[in-house]
């Protein structure tokens, strides 16, 4: 008898234990217990995503991620980069697209932590002024998604944009579910981003206020083709935040760091104080811009963004970001009234842009519109329709405006129809396939979880 | 303490102790690296047209 209560006190010892550390399931980890501790926790990312952080980056670019995509497009001449000083290049998009798979991980870490303090929240005890964290996880959450969608899902107007990502809304290390319909990924963004909005962020260090949320409600809504919704959303921001003339573009551009002129948002808005932004930009000028992108500028030197960008040589000269402006905003407002049949509107907008860039700029008219050159290599509209000459005008802008920031050439080419082209290196070719535009979901996660669906492309693994 | 002696103990009762601490395949030998198309040769066509860039990047670099 005395055996079998010891028996039984020994289990039930036992099983507690094993309880209480289920759930914690730490994994070597701590789980936040305290308000200071999610708070710090948010701070620690947010601390990330304005050094440019590792993993914290890739929420909103850093100058590293976005002069990575502009050498995998087509602004600079892959042809006639210079060598050795070239080899730190990136070749082409398949040279990196492995590497992609980290990025996967990555902002699904910052979805972790998102919800790891989502979890925690309890509005009965945390003080008002705590909603700005609660509205910052929402909008990380829905950012997140956002690039989740736009990096590992197929472009919105395509006839294979049916698959999202597993969404995860809260922590649960054990969960593993499996991809989600677009619609659904998107649904996910979108009410995050909504949610975001509704706490009204008022303190400046949680950098998500209204103006940057809806921001990213219109580069979303742009992004999956809701031409009505991103309009207005565009909108909203640009009539808080009109365009600048271009005395103060010019200031504003060459102000590296921090939210100058009507920059809104900065992935990597503090310099780490290293060497590695000069490094960056210092690189590039291994590879010359391309004519084709030189031969945008009808009025040359007079732009100021030419003026800003092009040095001796063909060499950039515009200092490489990742921000989130007004220009951006007015220029998928432009896009939007083309979509929905409003070319006056749109063509209204395109000569005003031009004409503070460059005062000496002609206005275009329904009939004298730049010619589609043999040598643009987006064919296509987002909607798979043939590219037209107005719409050309202003994707045209767009590329101008946009040059060495976000990687901006790089993304249009996907939502534009996935154009294929070769690079020469070394003596070899190497194809830009358009199945390349869609990265990879780690293979690891597929070996784990054999029913998570890869994309297309990357069945060969070594 | 009490958590390593009833994770101890009860070995072999509760196998969700060992599956949490458990780590995904993904070091085990497994290959994650994508493998892309290979490089192809540039055809007397594609060094045609690298060879005029070049020379048109020679004759006008200066005049920027």
């Amino acid at each position: 008898m005395r055996h079998h209560i010891l028996h039984v006190l020994l289990a039930a010892m036992a099983l507690t234990a094993c309880s209480d550390f289920l759930d914690i399931k730490p994994y070597g980890k701590t789980i936040p217990r305290t308000r200071e501790e999610y708070k710090a926790l948010l701070d620690e990312t947010l601390n990330g995503i304005d050094m440019g952080s590792t993993g914290d980056e890739q929420l909103l670019g850093s100058y590293s991620l976005s002069a990575t995509y502009e050498e995998c497009a087509d602004n600079l001449e892959t042809n006639l980069t210079e060598y050795p000083g070239g080899n730190y290049l990136t070749t082409y998009i398949g040279a990196i697209l492995s590497g992609r798979q980290s990025v996967y991980n990555y902002l699904y870490e910052l979805i972790r932590t998102s919800n790891i303090i989502l979890d925690g929240w309890n509005p009965d005890t945390w003080e008002r002024a705590d909603s700005d964290i609660v509205g910052t996880c929402h909008a990380i959450r829905g950012v997140a998604y956002y690039q989740l969608l736009r990096q590992f899902c197929a472009p919105a107007g395509s006839e294979d944009a049916t698959l999202g990502v597993p969404i995860v809304t809260t922590f649960n290390m054990e969960a593993k579910p499996d991809r989600s319909t677009y619609a659904q990924t998107e649904a996910q963004a979108e009410a995050d981003l909504r949610k975001a909005l509704s706490y009204h962020i008022q303190d400046k260090m949680y950098r998500f206020n209204d103006d940057v949320v809806t921001g990213c409600l219109a580069r979303l809504y742009h992004w999956t083709g809701r031409w009505q919704e991103a309009l207005e959303a565009a909108m909203e921001v640009v009539d808080r935040h009109p365009l600048l003339d271009s005395t103060a573009y010019r200031a504003m551009q060459e102000t590296t760091y921090g939210l100058a002129g009507n920059r809104l948002i900065m992935g990597n808005m503090i310099s780490d104080g290293g060497t590695g932004f000069s490094g960056t930009q210092s690189m590039l000028k291994y590879r010359p811009i391309s004519t084709r992108w030189l031969s945008l500028f009808e009025e040359g030197k007079a732009d100021v963004r030419y003026a800003l960008a092009v040095a001796k040589k063909r060499k950039n000269n515009k200092t490489i970001r990742a921000n989130l402006r007004s220009a951006e905003l007015y220029l998928i407002a432009m896009e939007c009234h083309y979509h929905l049949g409003n070319t006056k509107d749109a063509l209204l907008m395109l000569n005003s842009m031009r004409r503070l860039r460059c005062p000496k700029a002609r206005a275009y008219t329904p009939a004298a519109l730049p010619a589609i050159p043999d040598d643009e290599y987006i064919r296509t509209d987002a909607t798979g329709a043939p590219l037209t000459p107005m719409l050309y005008a202003i994707l045209r802008e767009r590329r101008k405006e946009m040059f060495m920031e976000n990687g901006d050439r790089f993304w249009e080419l996907k939502r534009n129809g996935r154009p294929e082209f070769w690079v020469g290196v070394k003596g070899m070719k190497y194809w830009t396939r358009s199945f390349m535009y869609t990265f990879p979901l780690p293979v690891a996660d597929t070996y784990v979880q054999p029913s998570l669906i890869q994309n297309p492309g990357y069945e060969e693994v070594e | 303490m009490m958590a390593a002696i009833g994770c101890c103990l009860c070995l072999g009762l509760c196998t969700s102790c060992e599956d949490t601490e458990k780590e995904p395949p993904v070091n085990a030998g497994y290959k994650t690296n994508i493998r892309m198309p290979d490089a192809e040769d540039l055809s007397t066509e594609d060094l045609e047209l690298i060879d005029r860039q070049k020379a048109e990047y020679d004759q006008n670099k200066n005049n920027i």
